[in-house]
């Protein structure tokens, strides 16, 4: 495929996929504004918290998608490493979920400490949840780095890989956090991981579902964007690469314009190496590289070359 | 209102706000790279 069809045709799937995301992208709008509406002006403070309750419906959504976007991460990553169903999109996406995740994290822990303060009486403390998250935060910001090393991309994406593979270790010891050490942050509420309960009802729990469904549907929308861009860059970076390629290429042979000038009126001029179209005259023999004709033995003589076409020179 | 809810939402908001942005700039300017190279490139194969 050509540079230029590379990077100009948009497939039919790909316009259906910019169509689709522009569709997530006005639901994730509509929900996130519903969720902010009911969690901010509807739905009734909390017996015990008051209206700090409000930021249930942002905290823990945050928090799932952190997970939603790591476990993508991990599957993308596993699929990439998976011989039969290696291919350089999985990696991409491993990537952009990754950066996603990131970005989520970082909210887990800003939100988080902002209702820590006001219900534990401190921003942050040393506690096996908010220190495995910091960890978490940190090794995936790590992975990132790790992506953006240069090196030829299938290199890169099976380093990128295994950093990724590492990293991940820390999901679940983030998620049992609470159950297996003693935690000052409560244990799960919105569903017990261990007896499915849930102790959260009516207009709350409508309220926090949506904000779930909200903060998905914008995880989806990120990622998709984040994917386009990589996938722009990747293209982007080939492109540069081959026309690096064509210049080095040009570089290395000698200038041969005006020595010749073929049936269609072209002076003999180089294209590349090995191509073998510089004469449109089907009698001419071409089994090299020069861009001349058997019988110019003085354009062979002045540009120091043999004359390999088998004729008398 | 509270302000550590003010500022939960604000700070929530404003980060996805600032980082869906930087997505659509960086895509932007990319795409708008590429028509200049198509350009170039076509401007060699003429020549």
């Amino acid at each position: 495929m050509s540079y230029q069809s590379q990077i100009s045709d948009m497939s039919p799937r790909e316009r259906l996929a910019q169509r689709a995301t522009a569709v997530i992208g006005l639901l994730t709008l509509l929900s996130l504004g519903f969720t902010v509406w009911l969690g901010l002006f509807i739905t009734p403070p909390d017996e015990f918290m008051g209206n700090l309750v409000r930021l249930v419906y942002v905290h823990p959504p945050i928090a799932w998608v952190m997970f939603i976007a790591y476990g993508v991460a991990f599957l993308s990553t596993l699929l990439y490493l998976w011989p039969r169903t290696r291919d350089l999109r999985f990696d991409r996406l491993a990537g952009a979920s990754s950066e996603v995740g990131v970005v989520f994290t970082g909210l887990t822990l800003i939100s988080g400490s902002i209702w820590g303060r006001p219900t534990w009486g401190t921003w942050w403390t040393w506690d096996p949840l908010l220190t495995t998250t910091a960890l978490l935060f940190v090794m995936y910001l790590g992975y990132l780095a790790l992506r953006q090393l240069p090196g030829d991309p299938d290199a890169r994406a099976k380093r990128s890989a295994i950093g990724g593979l590492i990293a991940f270790i820390d999901v679940p010891i983030v998620y049992f956090a609470v159950l297996w050490w003693k935690s000052i942050h409560q244990a799960p509420t919105v569903l017990d991981p261990l007896t499915g309960k849930t102790y959260i009802h009516g207009s709350m729990a409508y309220t926090l579902l949506l904000g779930f469904v909200a903060f998905t549907l914008l995880f989806i929308y990120l990622v998709a964007k984040r994917y386009r861009l990589a996938g722009l860059k990747d293209r982007y970076e080939s492109f540069l690469l081959g026309e690096a390629i064509e210049d080095r290429k040009r570089e290395a042979m000698p200038d041969l314009s005006g020595v010749y000038p073929d049936s269609v009126g072209n002076a003999g001029a180089i294209d590349v190496p090995g191509q073998k179209k510089r004469f449109s005259d089907p009698n001419v023999s071409v089994g090299y590289d020069a861009g001349l004709r058997p019988d110019q033995t003085d354009d062979y003589q002045k540009i120091g070359l043999q004359n390999n076409t088998g004729a008398d020179a | 209102m509270n302000p550590y809810i003010e500022a939960g939402y604000i700070s929530v908001f404003s980060i996805l706000t600032i980082y869906s942005a930087t997505l659509m700039i960086r895509i932007r300017k990319i795409k708008s790279q590429i028509p200049s190279l198509k350009r170039k490139k076509a401007d060699d194969i003429r020549s």
